[in-house]
């Protein structure tokens, strides 16, 4: 078959059609994955929340609320309040933005934090995750206004080797986290 | 050239990343380990087969003057259909290769087998070259990965050999590690292509 001649009407034409295909099938593609997509994120909020949270019986999700700007989760166990998780986020990051979720006991302990999504460097700033350094979040006690820091800025948290802006960003976002827990068991008290 | 030759010829003598050189975006990007190095170069071997077979089949449709755009439309449509698949299916992979995915679409590769390839045969012959150079890419990506994984993390595929607090030359999942590993495999694929080339030479 001869070439398409590079006309008006036919360049036209030609680019429209294969626009027209391409948007149908991403729009199928779409259609086909969104559910998916969705599950897998509703999955891994899940999986955090129920890491650093105690046994709670309550819709964490649909009792969600927003505390100086941070997304809440009280849990509950038979009607009492057991708990609740703050997604704390900080901007101090290696790159980009840290999201940690952090978990809090009613009478000021932290339960357990996890870095939910974060863009630092594989191997150095990813190791906050590890337990040699997450670990020395667990059971913390901590008093109504205390901010965590890494021991080189005073604070009692060793850094990751080679990754303490990593290391500070997390305590940030977990320092905001428990703020907002904070004043969130302050009011319902 | 032969149909064994188009497949072939991705591999090594026309290697895209250690002999043409092209899409070194995400060879440098995501290398930092061979896990994302293989997951990275399955991607971009899935899009180019997928480009190269509808380019090749429609390239007599498209008017000169706009094949380009055109190209580019195929391409855009086949990586966001695997952004989304892999986003589904793949979600903890998909996190990692994060905003190198939708970036397949600017990859040099690519643009350049439909420009250089597929607009000039048959879609037959064009799967053959989008498969071989797309494992040749995905064969540099992985062999890029473990160099950096195992000099800066002491491990391949994620299984460590070394104890928990073991000293790794960090600088090779850094970005500079990058530069320098692709300096070193590029410096010897090419000692092995000269010796192959004149073995009477080395006489």
């Amino acid at each position: 078959m001869k070439q398409l001649q590079s006309s008006f009407v036919n360049m036209l034409l030609v680019l429209s059609v294969i626009s027209l295909i391409s948007a149908g099938l991403l729009a199928a593609t779409f259609e086909y994955t969104k559910d998916d997509i969705a599950a897998n994120q509703l999955a891994k909020q899940m999986a955090a929340l129920d890491a650093v949270l105690p046994q709670y019986d309550n819709d964490l999700l649909a009792d969600e609320i927003r505390v100086d700007g941070f997304s809440l989760f009280p849990a509950y166990q038979g009607g009492e309040l057991v708990g609740a998780a703050v997604l704390g986020i900080t901007e101090q990051a290696f790159s980009g933005e840290m999201q940690v979720m952090a978990g809090f006991s009613p009478d000021g302990t932290l339960i357990n934090s996890i870095a939910v999504r974060h863009a630092e460097t594989p191997g150095l700033g990813s190791k906050v995750n590890d337990d040699g350094f997450a670990g020395q979040f667990r059971s913390l006690i901590l008093e109504p206004g205390q901010v965590l820091e890494v021991s080189k800025d005073g604070g009692a948290i060793d850094a990751v080797t080679a990754a303490t802006i990593s290391s500070r960003a997390y305590c940030d976002a977990v320092s905001l986290a428990w703020k907002s827990a904070a004043s969130f068991f302050g009011g319902a008290q | 050239m032969s149909l064994a030759k188009t497949f072939t010829k991705g591999f090594i003598r026309e290697n895209p990343v250690f002999v043409l050189l092209l899409g070194m975006c995400p060879t440098l990007g995501v290398t930092n380990s061979a896990v994302n190095g293989l997951a990275m170069g399955l991607a971009t071997t899935s899009v180019l087969l997928g480009s190269n077979m509808v380019i090749a089949a429609i390239k007599n449709l498209i008017p000169d003057k706009v094949r380009i755009p055109a190209y580019i439309l195929v391409i855009a449509s086949f990586v966001t259909i695997i952004d989304l698949m892999m986003s589904a299916q793949l979600p903890s992979l998909h996190e990692q290769l994060g905003l190198f995915i939708p970036l397949i679409v600017v990859n040099c590769i690519i643009l350049g087998r439909a420009e250089a390839f597929a607009s000039k045969h048959g879609v037959f012959e064009s799967l053959l070259d989008g498969l071989g150079m797309g494992l040749g890419f995905a064969m540099a990506l992985t062999m890029l990965g473990s160099v950096r994984e195992i000099l800066g993390n002491g491990s391949l595929f994620g299984f460590s050999f070394v104890g928990e607090n073991a000293t790794t030359m960090l600088l090779f999942i850094m970005p500079p590690g990058a530069f320098i590993a692709l300096g070193l495999i590029i410096a010897s694929v090419n000692a092995v292509k000269a010796r192959s080339a004149r073995p009477a030479a080395q006489e």
